[in-house]
Parts: C-alpha cells; structure tokens; sequence
C-alpha cells in the first residue's frame, strides 16, 4: 500500500477534449514547447553531470534528474498528441546555453558546484515560469498536467540545494 | 510443518489470547501476501517505465528521510521494505478481525477487495500526508495507486481459508 509511484507516463496523457479553439492552442502550444526547452536543457546538463561529476551523490542526482525529465517529456508528448498539437523542437535561450557551455569547460569540484548551482537556478526559474504558465492555462487537463509536474520540480530542487550544502560542507 | 494449532498448543495459548494469536498469524499472513504482491507489481512497473526497480521503496522511506531518500542507498529500500511490510501486516490484522473464519473464498475475495478500497481512502486522505515526496508523486499517476489497493485486497482474501488451514481444531466459527 505505501509503495505505489509516481510519474506513470501513461495516466499523464490526457484523453481527447473537446476540439481546440486557435488561440487556445497556440497558448497551449506555447506552454508546452517552453515546458520542452526547460526540460531539455536540464537533460542536456544531467547527462553531463552523469559523466563528469566528482561526487557519486551529485551523480546519482542527475541519474534521478534524467528518469524524471524523460517522464515529463512523455508526458507532455501524450498531451500534445492527445490534444492534436504540434510542438516546435526545443529552442534553449542564449542564457541556457551559455550556462551548458560553462559546464562544458569545468572539471572535477568545480563541475560539481557548477553542476548545482545550475540547478539550482534551472529549477527555480522552471518553477516560476511553470507556475504563472498553470495560471493563464485555457486548459484544464493542462492545469492538471502542470500542477502535477510542478512539485516534482520543487522535490528536485530541494534535492539540489541540500546536495548543494553538503558539498559546501565538505569543501 | 507444525499448523497453527500445534503451535498454540505447545505455546500454552489458550482461549482469548488463541483466538488473537490465531487472528494475528492469519491477518499478518494475508497481509504480508497483500503487500508483497502490491510491491512486486510496483517495483516491476517502476522498472518499466524508466524510474528504476527500487524507487517505490525508497519513497516509502520518504516518510522518515524526506526529499533525500531520492538519492539514497539501499538502507533507504530496506527501511522501505520494513515500514512497507509493517503497514501491509497491521491492515491485514485488522480485516482478519473483521471477518469470519469460515467465510467462503468468493466472499472473502469480495470483502477484502472492498476492504482494499477503504486501505486506499484511508492511506490516500491520511497516511500519505506524512510523506509528501511520495504523496506528490503519486499524484502524477492517481489510478494505478487505487488499482494496487484493489491487488492488496487479493492476497487479504486468503485469511479466512489460512485461519482454516492453520487453525482447524477451531470448534464454533467467529
């Protein structure tokens, strides 16, 4: 009873609607493609860290960061097909790419402090566009959708500032 | 192998302190049957869908450790074996004191399957609040943790033919 999980990829996708309106789905849309980059630029830096992170905790966090950001996109995959909309291929911001980059060119603690304060900042960022976005939804099976992603989020970044603190602890 | 009698017997039991010996063996028998089906079937579906075999106990273990049992070891899955068996035996307990020991096997499969449901309401609007890492990922896949209630409610239906099994000395049915 006390072992059930979690991010079933299946149950995420929604059943068909009634038909969108235009401007309906073009927010739709836009909330989902943004929901996308947010998600691809995290497992862009995950997979990185999976590699090159010092720490076997920072490691196993981005093990969990990739399990959980390949749900998600199978969740907002579900819900685009379901729904009959067509996303645009994740488009990161000059920031978030440039944050990758930084983490290209750091090695050893330094990745690992980098690696979290991205994270970090990632999550955080994620979360407030998340949930403005749960508010001007149109949707309500994407509300749904979104309020169900949102504290995963907010369990990854606490996850992260505590990894964060225990590193800093140790030096 | 002893039954359940023979060990009574031998262990002086008798009367009150029989019966509750008798119901306690059978419900945490049929508990733990319960609960180990419940958990194989969700660790093999965690496995499936990509969040790794041993999350579902590690996220029993949240109720202790919080956010950090994510990324925690395996005494985390053992802690969440344990508190996960614990749960399964004291619900067990409880239905094998709500039904009769010589209830046929189809409406032993029935009430438990019931009782399952009731196990799911009480841990959704209350227990699960002690653990909010799992509550709220739980949250992402509502339906499939009412259906391992339902799996739990399966192997609860054994008690009253294990009482039987264990116990058949019984003379007067309660």
């Amino acid at each position: 009873m006390l072992g059930c999980l979690a991010l079933g990829a299946p149950a995420a996708a929604a059943p068909p609607e009634a038909p969108e309106t235009p401007s309906n789905a073009a927010e739709e849309t836009g909330i989902l493609a943004r929901l996308r980059t947010l998600n691809g630029a995290e497992t862009e830096a995950a997979r990185l860290a999976q590699g090159s992170a010092l720490s076997p905790r920072v490691r196993d966090y981005a093990i969990q960061l990739l399990r959980d950001q390949r749900l998600a996109e199978q969740a907002v995959e579900g819900f685009a097909q379901s729904h009959g909309l067509e996303l645009p291929e994740p488009e990161p911001t000059a920031e978030e790419a440039g944050e990758l980059e930084r983490l290209r060119g750091s090695r050893g603690p330094a990745f690992d402090h980098a690696f979290l304060a991205a994270m970090i900042a990632d999550h955080e960022r994620a979360i407030a566009e998340l949930g403005a976005a749960e508010a001007r939804a149109p949707d309500l099976a994407l509300r749904r959708l979104l309020r169900r992603l949102i504290p995963i989020l907010r369990q990854q970044l606490e996850l992260g500032q505590h990894l964060e603190a225990e590193i800093g602890e140790s030096g | 192998m002893a039954t359940g009698s023979a060990v009574r017997r031998r262990s002086g039991l008798e009367g009150a302190g029989a019966l509750a010996f008798e119901l306690g063996l059978s419900g945490a028998l049929a508990g733990t049957a319960g609960g180990i089906l419940l958990m194989l079937w969700e660790l093999v579906r965690s496995a499936i869908v990509g969040e790794g075999f041993f999350l579902p106990l590690r996220l029993v273990a949240g109720v202790f450790f919080g956010v950090d049992v994510l990324i925690a070891g395996p005494w985390s899955e053992l802690v969440g074996a344990l508190v996960h068996l614990a749960v399964s035996i004291f619900f067990g307990i409880v239905f094998a004191l709500l039904v009769r020991r010589d209830l046929p096997y189809g409406k032993a499969f029935v009430s438990a399957l019931l009782y399952g449901v009731a196990v799911w309401l009480v841990m959704t609007y209350a227990v699960l609040f002690a653990d909010p890492v799992m509550r709220e990922r739980l949250l992402v896949s509502p339906a499939d943790w009412f259906w391992v209630h339902l799996l739990y409610g399966l192997g609860l239906s054994t008690a009253p033919a294990l009482r039987r099994a264990l116990f058949p000395a019984r003379g007067a049915p309660r």
